[in-house]
Protein backbone atom coordinates (compact mmCIF):
# COMPACT_ATOMS: atom_id res chain seq x y z
CA UNK A 1 0.00 0.00 0.00
CA UNK A 2 1.38 3.01 -1.24
CA UNK A 3 -0.40 5.42 1.35
CA UNK A 4 0.42 3.46 4.19
CA UNK A 5 3.97 3.94 3.14
CA UNK A 6 3.36 7.67 2.86
CA UNK A 7 1.78 8.17 6.11
CA UNK A 8 4.91 6.20 7.72
CA UNK A 9 7.27 8.41 5.66
CA UNK A 10 5.53 11.50 7.29
CA UNK A 11 5.43 10.17 10.68
CA UNK A 12 9.29 9.12 10.50
CA UNK A 13 9.84 12.65 9.24
CA UNK A 14 7.88 14.17 12.34
CA UNK A 15 9.53 11.51 14.44
CA UNK A 16 13.13 12.88 13.17
CA UNK A 17 12.01 17.21 13.93
CA UNK A 18 10.86 16.46 17.43
CA UNK A 19 14.17 13.84 18.25
CA UNK A 20 16.21 16.75 17.16
CA UNK A 21 14.21 19.24 18.66
CA UNK A 22 15.02 17.54 21.77
CA UNK A 23 18.53 17.57 21.23
CA UNK A 24 18.23 21.26 20.35
CA UNK A 25 16.65 21.61 23.77
CA UNK A 26 19.60 20.40 25.59
CA UNK A 27 22.08 22.88 23.93
CA UNK A 28 19.81 25.52 24.57
CA UNK A 29 18.03 25.14 27.96
CA UNK A 30 20.18 26.96 30.82
CA UNK A 31 20.26 24.02 33.56
CA UNK A 32 19.32 20.85 34.24
CA UNK A 33 15.90 21.32 35.11
CA UNK A 34 14.74 22.70 31.86
CA UNK A 35 16.80 20.71 29.48
CA UNK A 36 15.29 17.19 31.33
CA UNK A 37 12.01 19.00 29.85
CA UNK A 38 13.51 18.97 26.44
CA UNK A 39 14.47 15.42 26.54
CA UNK A 40 11.74 14.04 28.52
CA UNK A 41 8.65 15.15 26.85
CA UNK A 42 9.92 16.17 22.85
CA UNK A 43 11.78 12.96 23.02
CA UNK A 44 9.35 11.33 24.24
CA UNK A 45 6.91 12.54 21.42
CA UNK A 46 9.47 11.90 19.09
CA UNK A 47 10.41 8.27 19.67
CA UNK A 48 6.16 7.42 19.63
CA UNK A 49 6.53 8.56 16.34
CA UNK A 50 9.18 7.28 15.11
CA UNK A 51 7.47 4.14 16.55
CA UNK A 52 3.99 5.11 14.63
CA UNK A 53 6.25 5.18 11.20
CA UNK A 54 8.29 2.15 11.75
CA UNK A 55 4.99 0.24 12.14
CA UNK A 56 3.28 2.03 9.45
CA UNK A 57 6.39 0.57 7.23
CA UNK A 58 6.67 -2.82 8.84
CA UNK A 59 3.41 -4.07 9.82
CA UNK A 60 4.91 -7.13 10.66
CA UNK A 61 6.69 -5.37 13.69
CA UNK A 62 3.89 -3.50 14.63
CA UNK A 63 3.24 -5.34 18.13
CA UNK A 64 6.60 -5.39 19.21
CA UNK A 65 6.47 -1.67 18.48
CA UNK A 66 4.17 -1.16 20.65
CA UNK A 67 5.64 -3.13 23.45
CA UNK A 68 8.29 -0.79 23.03
CA UNK A 69 6.05 2.58 22.98
CA UNK A 70 4.68 1.69 26.46
CA UNK A 71 7.48 1.13 27.78
CA UNK A 72 9.24 3.96 26.67
CA UNK A 73 5.97 5.76 28.29
CA UNK A 74 6.76 4.02 31.57
CA UNK A 75 10.12 4.77 31.88
CA UNK A 76 10.69 8.30 30.48
CA UNK A 77 8.75 10.59 32.87
CA UNK A 78 10.11 8.32 35.88
CA UNK A 79 13.52 9.09 34.59
CA UNK A 80 13.12 12.67 34.09
CA UNK A 81 11.31 12.61 37.87
CA UNK A 82 14.69 10.18 39.01
CA UNK A 83 17.40 12.93 37.59
CA UNK A 84 15.97 15.92 38.69
CA UNK A 85 15.05 14.84 41.98
CA UNK A 86 18.87 13.60 42.33
CA UNK A 87 20.04 17.03 40.78
CA UNK A 88 17.96 18.84 43.36
CA UNK A 89 19.46 16.91 46.61
CA UNK A 90 22.99 17.21 45.00
CA UNK A 91 22.32 20.93 44.99
CA UNK A 92 22.39 21.80 41.11
CA UNK A 93 21.14 25.46 41.03
CA UNK A 94 18.42 26.84 39.04
CA UNK A 95 19.41 29.06 36.24
CA UNK A 96 17.48 32.72 36.70
CA UNK A 97 14.87 30.74 38.02
CA UNK A 98 11.60 32.96 39.45
CA UNK A 99 10.83 30.84 42.27
CA UNK A 100 11.90 28.11 43.99
CA UNK A 101 9.28 26.76 46.78
CA UNK A 102 11.33 23.82 47.45
CA UNK A 103 14.36 25.87 48.88
CA UNK A 104 12.63 26.13 52.51
CA UNK A 105 11.82 22.46 53.07
CA UNK A 106 14.43 20.22 54.79
CA UNK A 107 16.61 18.08 51.98
CA UNK A 108 15.79 14.75 52.78
CA UNK A 109 12.39 13.44 52.79
CA UNK A 110 11.30 9.50 53.04
CA UNK B 1 -5.25 -11.83 52.25
CA UNK B 2 -4.51 -13.06 49.03
CA UNK B 3 -6.26 -11.35 45.95
CA UNK B 4 -9.67 -12.36 44.68
CA UNK B 5 -9.75 -15.04 42.25
CA UNK B 6 -11.54 -13.10 39.82
CA UNK B 7 -9.39 -10.12 40.14
CA UNK B 8 -6.59 -12.62 39.43
CA UNK B 9 -8.11 -14.27 36.35
CA UNK B 10 -8.83 -11.04 34.89
CA UNK B 11 -4.92 -9.40 35.47
CA UNK B 12 -3.63 -12.53 34.32
CA UNK B 13 -4.27 -11.81 30.93
CA UNK B 14 -3.05 -8.56 31.13
CA UNK B 15 0.30 -10.26 32.25
CA UNK B 16 -0.02 -12.82 29.56
CA UNK B 17 0.05 -10.01 26.75
CA UNK B 18 2.76 -8.94 28.19
CA UNK B 19 4.70 -12.11 27.93
CA UNK B 20 3.64 -12.55 24.40
CA UNK B 21 5.29 -8.97 23.14
CA UNK B 22 8.34 -9.82 24.73
CA UNK B 23 8.92 -13.32 24.35
CA UNK B 24 7.42 -12.37 20.73
CA UNK B 25 6.06 -16.31 20.54
CA UNK B 26 2.39 -14.66 19.17
CA UNK B 27 0.71 -18.12 19.22
CA UNK B 28 -1.35 -19.65 21.44
CA UNK B 29 1.01 -21.80 23.47
CA UNK B 30 3.00 -18.63 24.32
CA UNK B 31 -0.03 -17.13 25.17
CA UNK B 32 -1.55 -19.92 28.11
CA UNK B 33 2.02 -20.12 29.30
CA UNK B 34 2.10 -16.51 30.17
CA UNK B 35 -1.27 -16.94 31.25
CA UNK B 36 -0.38 -19.58 33.80
CA UNK B 37 2.85 -17.29 34.68
CA UNK B 38 0.86 -14.61 35.37
CA UNK B 39 -2.08 -16.59 37.45
CA UNK B 40 0.56 -18.11 39.67
CA UNK B 41 2.87 -14.91 40.02
CA UNK B 42 -0.45 -12.85 40.87
CA UNK B 43 -0.93 -15.97 43.48
CA UNK B 44 2.30 -14.81 45.42
CA UNK B 45 1.83 -11.31 45.48
CA UNK B 46 0.79 -9.45 48.57
CA UNK B 47 -1.51 -6.83 48.21
CA UNK B 48 -3.42 -3.89 49.82
CA UNK B 49 -7.03 -4.50 49.53
CA UNK B 50 -6.22 -4.17 45.55
CA UNK B 51 -9.55 -5.16 43.69
CA UNK B 52 -11.16 -5.99 47.66
CA UNK B 53 -14.53 -3.70 45.99
CA UNK B 54 -14.20 -5.34 41.95
CA UNK B 55 -17.09 -6.36 40.08
CA UNK B 56 -16.78 -7.25 35.79
CA UNK B 57 -19.76 -5.32 35.70
CA UNK B 58 -17.36 -2.31 36.11
CA UNK B 59 -15.00 -3.59 33.27
CA UNK B 60 -16.40 -1.93 30.46
CA UNK B 61 -16.32 1.69 32.03
CA UNK B 62 -12.83 1.08 33.18
CA UNK B 63 -11.72 0.50 29.62
CA UNK B 64 -13.30 3.10 28.74
CA UNK B 65 -12.24 5.76 30.52
CA UNK B 66 -8.52 3.67 30.04
CA UNK B 67 -8.81 4.40 26.15
CA UNK B 68 -9.77 8.26 26.90
CA UNK B 69 -7.38 8.57 29.51
CA UNK B 70 -4.84 7.54 26.98
CA UNK B 71 -5.71 9.70 24.30
CA UNK B 72 -5.89 13.11 26.98
CA UNK B 73 -2.47 11.98 27.47
CA UNK B 74 -1.47 11.59 24.33
CA UNK B 75 -3.25 15.27 23.26
CA UNK B 76 -1.36 16.31 26.18
CA UNK B 77 2.14 14.94 25.03
CA UNK B 78 1.42 16.70 22.26
CA UNK B 79 0.91 19.60 23.29
CA UNK B 80 3.54 19.57 25.43
CA UNK B 81 6.17 18.73 23.02
CA UNK B 82 4.74 21.62 20.60
CA UNK B 83 5.44 24.26 23.42
CA UNK B 84 8.81 22.91 24.10
CA UNK B 85 9.60 23.02 21.07
CA UNK B 86 8.56 26.83 20.40
CA UNK B 87 10.68 28.02 23.55
CA UNK B 88 13.66 25.91 22.24
CA UNK B 89 13.41 27.62 18.67
CA UNK B 90 12.50 31.15 19.92
CA UNK B 91 15.90 33.49 19.96
CA UNK B 92 15.07 34.89 22.86
CA UNK B 93 14.31 31.63 25.10
CA UNK B 94 11.22 32.89 27.16
CA UNK B 95 11.12 30.97 30.40
CA UNK B 96 10.20 31.91 33.14
CA UNK B 97 10.97 28.18 35.38
CA UNK B 98 10.96 27.61 39.08
CA UNK B 99 9.15 25.15 41.48
CA UNK B 100 6.26 25.21 42.81
CA UNK B 101 5.11 23.86 45.39
CA UNK B 102 1.57 22.08 44.86
CA UNK B 103 -0.78 21.65 47.88
CA UNK B 104 -2.66 18.21 46.34
CA UNK B 105 -5.56 16.31 48.65
CA UNK B 106 -6.10 13.72 50.97
CA UNK B 107 -6.52 10.99 48.45
CA UNK B 108 -3.73 11.70 46.35
CA UNK B 109 -1.34 10.41 49.32
CA UNK B 110 -2.64 7.05 48.41
CA UNK B 111 0.88 5.67 47.15
CA UNK B 112 -0.56 4.19 43.62
CA UNK B 113 -2.09 7.90 42.87
CA UNK B 114 0.31 9.61 43.95
CA UNK B 115 2.86 7.56 41.80
CA UNK B 116 0.21 7.58 38.65
CA UNK B 117 0.09 11.03 38.94
CA UNK B 118 3.23 12.23 39.23
CA UNK B 119 4.17 10.26 36.13
CA UNK B 120 1.14 12.09 34.17
CA UNK B 121 2.05 15.47 35.56
CA UNK B 122 5.73 14.56 34.02
CA UNK B 123 3.86 14.57 30.65
CA UNK B 124 1.09 17.74 30.83
CA UNK B 125 3.05 20.81 28.86
CA UNK B 126 6.03 22.31 31.04
CA UNK B 127 5.96 20.35 34.27
CA UNK B 128 7.85 18.15 36.18
CA UNK B 129 7.38 16.64 39.48
CA UNK B 130 10.83 16.93 41.64
CA UNK B 131 9.58 16.38 44.65
CA UNK B 132 6.45 14.73 46.91
CA UNK B 133 6.86 14.89 50.21
CA UNK B 134 3.90 12.27 51.03
CA UNK B 135 1.43 13.91 52.79
CA UNK B 136 0.18 17.26 50.84
CA UNK B 137 2.91 18.87 48.60
CA UNK B 138 4.41 17.65 45.43
CA UNK B 139 7.35 20.23 44.19
CA UNK B 140 6.59 20.61 40.24
CA UNK B 141 9.37 21.96 38.12
CA UNK B 142 7.61 24.54 35.85
CA UNK B 143 8.98 26.13 32.51
CA UNK B 144 6.57 28.76 32.72
CA UNK B 145 5.57 29.70 36.43
CA UNK B 146 2.71 31.79 35.68
CA UNK B 147 1.21 28.98 33.33
CA UNK B 148 1.26 27.06 36.48
CA UNK B 149 -0.92 29.00 39.03
CA UNK B 150 -0.94 26.93 42.03
CA UNK B 151 -5.15 26.54 42.31
CA UNK B 152 -5.22 25.34 39.00
CA UNK B 153 -3.29 23.03 39.57
CA UNK B 154 -4.81 21.25 42.06
CA UNK B 155 -7.95 21.72 40.49
CA UNK B 156 -6.05 19.30 37.42
CA UNK B 157 -4.90 16.72 40.38
CA UNK B 158 -8.36 16.37 41.79
CA UNK B 159 -9.51 15.92 37.51
CA UNK B 160 -6.39 13.43 37.85
CA UNK B 161 -7.19 11.41 40.62
CA UNK B 162 -10.54 11.36 39.48
CA UNK B 163 -9.50 9.63 36.20
CA UNK B 164 -7.45 7.18 38.27
CA UNK B 165 -9.99 5.87 40.58
CA UNK B 166 -12.27 4.89 37.50
CA UNK B 167 -9.75 3.38 35.37
CA UNK B 168 -8.50 1.59 38.63
CA UNK B 169 -12.12 0.62 39.51
CA UNK B 170 -11.61 2.16 43.17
Amino acid sequence: MVILQILGLIALGVGSFFSIMGIVGIFRFPDVYTRLHATGKVSTLGLISLMIGSGLLEPSQGLKLMALTIFLLISAPVASHAISLAAYRQGVPLHNSVRDDLKDKPPVSS
Amino acid sequence: MPMKIGVRLLLAIILAVAWVLLTGQVNLFGFLFGYALGFLILGVLRNEHLGDSWSIRRLPDQVLAFVLYTLIMLKDIAVSSIDVTRRVLSPRMPLASGIVAIEVDDESTHQLMAALSAHSINLTPGEMVVDFDGTKTMYVHALDVHDCLANEQAGAQITRVKWFKRILGL
